[in-house]
Order: structure tokens, then C-alpha cells, then sequence
């Protein structure tokens, strides 16, 4: 999962800056690697934030400048959304037992 | 009608008591917002604490806080303790605003809660945070001897503004309080429109551009501020349509990332090619313009669900822009207005509104500002905004300021119904051994290619002292091969006409230097290149 997101991200980045990725590792810095530059970056993480239905923490946005940063960033919000659905989920569960007396 | 200001704090004071319960200042992402009569009362604290400080009248004050609502905060508390603002762009770095607080002689710094590096930095300046102030400045109606008069007269000095300018070395421009008003007095002169505008805040409030034109001018006619906080360009296009935008300030590149955005968005909903992105500006403008009138309606309409139907207005400044964007912002009802200024001219000089202005022109003069061309084709302007002087420096202002003209250092000319054309930077000129004088503007065109992500000519000092022009190329991958670099320069190269064929070339494989406003830093660029003793093909 958290491999697939950095091929996605890799994928997004080669698009967005027009850049061979293909020998680009983890925790190579874009910009001192690839020259990426500061508007440039800013496409990447709304393309990011876009592609995966996120919104990257603003205190952050400074420090991502790996894929594998901004990865990882990715993987937390998406698995703390997922955490929420599934105790909203258990939530109602429990919602419902209180109700009819009867488990689901 | 707008009440007689008399200083910049009047902006602030007269706001409340004439729109105390609109909203003036709002921040995106949940920084909260301020009405008129908020903002005020958050000033007169903020000033109560700064005069309790005990500094001298005039002392300089430096300003790095981030833009949000507290920098206007702090702003106009500064100028209502009749200190003198010094506002610095927070991506500075602490080593430059040190050297800036060492140059104004600034005793303390209102930064933001999260430059805690600047503390450690700035050593003997104090450094406080605009909460902190508002902290220690007590309830707004404090009395005894801290009233709010004060005497500021409207010719004392409000700002110091930083400008690079045309020189590696920055300058601090004196700005009076007059200075400013007599700017905004001309911009509302100008705009037929007294409507009250929302403006979406991108650009560093720092730069007097954004501060006049984006903040304080909105501010006169009872308008909103909202700022945009991180420039995503996905989020800068939610806010204009969360927030009922109606105009924004921008430069030709963060222009040129909002339109893609546009497009892209357009492309996913699978309204327009994926081709389209590949295109340049024109390119896509072209395609566009070969539409149907359905289709371009259609297109009008899906920009429009992702935007609002608020937004009409684009200013332009920092730099100019080619054809292209303007028609494609005009297909949605987007006029682009573009204007010319400089810091040294408080800082607007013309504007040119859609749709009247002529294509590449910067439009005309603002009422009360005259501009004639001068020796050189230099661009002289004599206006009321005009700076008093550069700070601490005699030789540069006597150079600048001429018997009331302002000697802009940019070449231009003027059209018969007084249209203003920039043509280039006096000072980038390059005078060759031949005599002739090109600029790069001139040249850069025809070294225009796929394999370079940028390319500027620079001024590079020949062996016999005159200019040689020298192009600077970026690849669009670092691994690209000198070779391929060198293939494509030859053939360039011979393409373009005798005139243009620049001898030396340099790889560069870092972004150009540019200013905040993403201006070339050519001749910084070019004095880099002195000590190349000789380049067929360097690396820098």
C-alpha cells in the first residue's frame, strides 16, 4: 500500500515537473536532486493533495521534499481517515444494538 | 465617499468607524477573521504596547511575521506608535534580516509564533509576536498618556522598503506616509468601480505591490483581505470560490500555475484534451479560440462551478506577460489588468485594464503622475508617491531623483494616447565591442527550447572590458548530456540572426536566480560569470 503510493507519487512528479524520475530514490531531495523549484513543488503537492483526496498539514508542506516524506504523509492521513470511517462504523454497530437489543 | 486620510493609520481608524462589523481581514485555512472594529481595537493594543517599550520616536521596527491577519496587525500598530515599519519577506532567511536590522539600526522584530530560528539569530533585537503585543498592550481604551493621538504628520516616514532592484546590493526606499495615500488616491481615481472588493492575498504583504494595491485598497472602500495561506494551486482555486473572491494579485508565474490548474481540472472532468496541458499560454489560447461558441460556453461554465461566478479581476505586476493567458481569462469573464510600478514610485506608476489596454503595452500613467522618456529611452516619472530617498545612501538618491523626476533605470516609450511600452532594463543593457547595445530581452526568444526548463542572457564581462551577452541554460533533467546541450546551442545558435548569436553558453543546473516577485537576477548572474576564464561550456 505504502509502496504503491510512492509509485504513484513518483509517477505524479515526473508528470507535474516534466522530470526523469526514473532514477529518483526515496529520500532524494527534489530540488537539490531534480531542481525542482519552489512553484514547481507547490504543483506536486496539489497534484498530491488531488490524486488522493488529502490535505498535506500546512506546517509541514516545508519539510516535503522526499517522495518519501511526502509518502509518508500521505499514508498517515489516509490511515487516520480510515480509522475514523471504521469507528463511525462501529459506532452506529453499537448504535444499533442499544436500539433494537439485537447485534448486527 | 472616501474620508480625507491624512496617514496610513487613518485606513485602519476610519474603517472601523464607517464599517465596524464588516468583515476586513479573513484567513483560509481556520486562521480566524477580524472585523473592522477588531482589527482596530487589535491595533491600539498592539500600539499601546509599543509605546510603553519607550523607543524613540521613528525608530525602525522590523516586520517578518508571515502573511496573515495579525501582519496588518502589527503594520499599522507600528505606524500608530509613530515608529517606522520595516517589512521584511518572511522567506528571507535570518542572516539577511539580521543584516537588515544592522543597516536600519532596528532595535525590535515582530515576528511570527514560528520563527523561533530569528530569535536565536537576532541576538541583541528584541523579538515578539503580535499576540504577544496585543498581550502586553492591554484593553484598546487604555488612557492616561497612552491615548491614541498622536501628531503624525503625513509627510514623516512610514516604511522602508526593500527593493533589489537593478543591483545585486539592496536598498531601503524612504516611504512617507503621503507617499502611500497619494498612491491609493490615484488607484480609486482610476478604477471606475467603488464596489467594495474581497482580494485574495497570495503575494508577501512585504512587497509594496501587494501592500498598496491587495491590502490597504481594499481596505479604503470597506472590502475584505483574505489570505491564502500555502499557494497550492488546488486550494487557491477552492478558496476564490469558498470565499467569494473577486479579484487577486498575482505575477506571470503563479498566474501561469493557476490557469494549468484551471485546465487541468477541465481535463479531468474530460471537458477539454489532455493534449491541452502539454500546450504553452498561446498554444492553448489558439485551440481555445477554435472552439464553438457551445463548447466555449460549456467551457466558461465548468471553470465557472470550480471558481464562482465572483471572480473578475487578475492584477499583474512584477513582470510582463506574453499573449495567451489574457484571452483564455477573458473566455471565463476574467479581465487581467496589468500595471508598472516601482518601489521608488510608492509604487504604482500606471495601470491598464481589461479590456482597453493595448497588448503589450503597461497601460497609462495614473491620474497626477506624469512620466516622459528621457536621455537613453529612460523612463522618468514624476508623481506625489515618489520616495523621499534611499536610506543612508545620498550617492544613489541624488542618482535616482532629479530635479522631482524619478529615474526609473527601465527603458520605454510612450505611444500617442500616452500608452506606456517597457522595453528593458537600462542597466541590463549590454554595450558590445561593436558598439551596439542589445538587450537580453531581445535575444532570449531565439534561445527558446524543449531541453531547457529556463534560459536568460546575462551580462558577462569580456576580456576587453565591454559586455558580452552569455547565455545561462537549465536543463529540464540534470541528466541530460553536455553534449545534447551543446547540439542544441549550435543549431540555436544558427538559427538566429548574426545579431543574436551569443558566443558563450553555461549550464546552470539549479533554478535562475530571481527576485521574491520572480524577477531575472541577470546581472548577479552574469558577475558570476567574470571569473570563467574561458567558457566554451561551463558548469555553474
Amino acid at each position: 500500500m505504502r509502496t504503491n503510493i510512492e509509485a504513484r507519487i513518483r509517477e505524479l512528479i515526473g508528470r507535474v515537473a516534466k522530470l526523469d524520475v526514473s532514477q529518483l530514490q526515496s529520500d532524494d531531495d527534489l530540488v537539490e536532486r531534480l531542481g525542482v523549484d519552489s512553484l514547481q513543488g507547490l504543483q506536486i503537492l496539489a497534484g498530491v493533495e488531488k490524486q488522493f483526496d488529502v490535505r498535506l498539514p500546512d506546517d509541514e508542506l516545508i519539510k516535503m521534499r522526499t517522495i518519501g516524506r511526502i509518502a509518508d504523509a500521505v499514508h498517515k492521513l489516509r490511515s487516520a481517515s480510515k480509522d475514523v470511517s471504521q469507528s463511525v462504523h462501529h459506532e452506529g454497530h453499537e448504535a444499533h444494538e442499544e436500539i433494537t437489543g439485537r447485534a448486527l | 465617499m472616501t474620508p480625507h486620510l491624512s496617514t496610513i493609520v487613518d485606513v485602519a481608524r476610519f474603517g472601523a468607524e464607517r464599517f465596524p462589523d464588516r468583515v476586513a481581514l479573513e484567513a483560509t485555512s481556520g486562521g480566524g477573521s477580524l472585523t473592522y472594529s477588531q482589527l482596530w481595537d487589535r491595533v491600539q493594543q498592539a500600539a499601546n504596547a509599543l509605546r510603553l517599550r519607550g523607543l524613540d520616536r521613528s525608530s525602525r521596527v522590523l516586520l517578518t511575521a508571515p502573511a496573515a491577519p495579525d501582519w496588518l496587525v502589527a503594520f499599522f500598530s507600528i505606524l500608530h506608535a509613530d515608529l517606522v515599519v520595516v517589512p521584511i519577506p518572511d522567506a528571507i532567511g535570518p542572516p539577511l534580516v539580521a543584516a537588515v536590522a544592522a543597516h536600519t539600526g532596528a532595535r525590535l522584530c515582530i515576528v511570527g509564533p514560528q520563527q523561533t530560528a530569528l530569535r536565536r539569530v537576532l541576538g541583541s533585537v528584541t523579538c515578539v509576536t503580535v499576540g504577544e503585543l496585543s498581550e502586553a498592550g492591554g484593553p484598546g481604551n487604555q488612557a492616561g498618556g497612552l491615548g491614541e493621538q498622536s501628531a503624525l504628520r503625513t509627510d514623516e516616514l512610514a516604511i522602508l522598503a526593500f527593493t533589489s532592484g537593478s543591483t545585486a546590493r539592496p536598498r531601503a526606499v524612504e516611504i512617507s506616509h503621503a507617499n502611500v495615500l497619494s498612491n491609493l488616491r490615484a488607484l480609486l481615481a482610476a478604477r471606475q468601480s467603488r464596489e467594495p472588493e474581497t482580494v485574495l492575498s497570495m503575494l508577501p504583504p512585504a512587497h509594496l505591490y501587494e501592500l498598496v494595491v491587495g491590502q490597504l485598497a481594499p481596505l479604503v472602500i470597506g472590502g475584505r483581505v483574505v489570505y491564502a495561506g500555502a499557494l497550492l494551486p488546488n486550494r487557491l482555486l477552492n478558496a476564490i470560490r469558498d470565499h467569494g473572491i473577486t479579484r487577486a494579485l498575482t505575477v506571470p508565474a503563479l498566474l501561469d500555475a493557476l490557469c494549468r490548474e484551471m485546465l487541468a481540472a477541465l481535463v479531468d472532468r474530460g471537458i477539454v484534451r489532455p493534449a491541452c496541458l502539454e500546450s504553452s499560454a498561446v498554444g492553448i489560447a489558439m485551440k481555445l479560440a477554435q472552439h464553438s461558441t457551445e463548447e466555449r460556453e460549456r467551457i466558461r461554465r465548468a471553470v465557472r462551478m470550480q471558481i464562482g461566478e465572483t471572480f473578475r479581476a487578475v492584477g499583474l505586476g512584477g513582470a510582463s506577460i506574453g499573449p495567451g493567458w489574457p484571452d483564455v481569462l477573458a473566455l471565463v469573464g476574467i479581465g487581467l489588468d496589468v500595471g508598472y510600478g516601482l518601489t521608488e514610485a510608492g509604487p504604482l506608476v500606471t495601470l491598464g485594464l481589461a479590456p482597453d489596454c493595448p497588448p503589450g503595452s503597461v497601460g497609462r500613467a495614473l491620474p497626477g503622475i506624469t512620466i516622459r522618456i528621457g536621455q537613453r529611452g529612460e523612463v522618468l516619472v514624476r508623481s506625489e508617491g515618489t520616495m523621499r530617498g534611499y536610506w543612508g545612501d545620498l550617492g544613489a538618491t541624488a542618482a535616482a531623483l532629479e530635479d522631482g523626476w524619478l529615474h526609473t533605470g527601465d527603458r520605454g516609450m510612450l505611444d500617442a494616447a500616452g500608452h506606456l511600452y517597457i522595453l528593458g532594463r537600462l542597466k541590463e543593457a549590454m554595450v558590445t565591442a561593436a558598439g551596439d547595445t542589445l538587450h537580453p530581452e531581445e535575444i532570449e526568444p531565439y534561445y527558446s527550447s524543449r531541453c531547457f526548463a529556463e534560459h536568460c542572457i546575462v551580462p558577462m564581462r569580456g576580456p576587453d572590458g565591454n559586455d558580452l551577452p552569455a547565455l545561462v541554460i537549465v536543463p529540464y533533467a540534470a541528466e541530460t548530456s553536455d553534449d545534447e546541450i551543446e547540439r542544441e546551442f549550435a543549431e540555436l545558435r544558427a538559427a538566429a540572426p548574426p545579431r543574436y548569436r551569443v558566443a558563450t553558453m553555461v549550464r546552470r543546473n539549479a533554478p535562475l536566480p530571481r527576485t521574491l516577485l520572480g524577477k531575472l537576477k541577470r546581472r548577479e548572474l552574469g558577475q558570476t560569470l567574470e571569473f570563467n576564464r574561458d567558457p566554451r561550456l561551463a558548469v555553474i
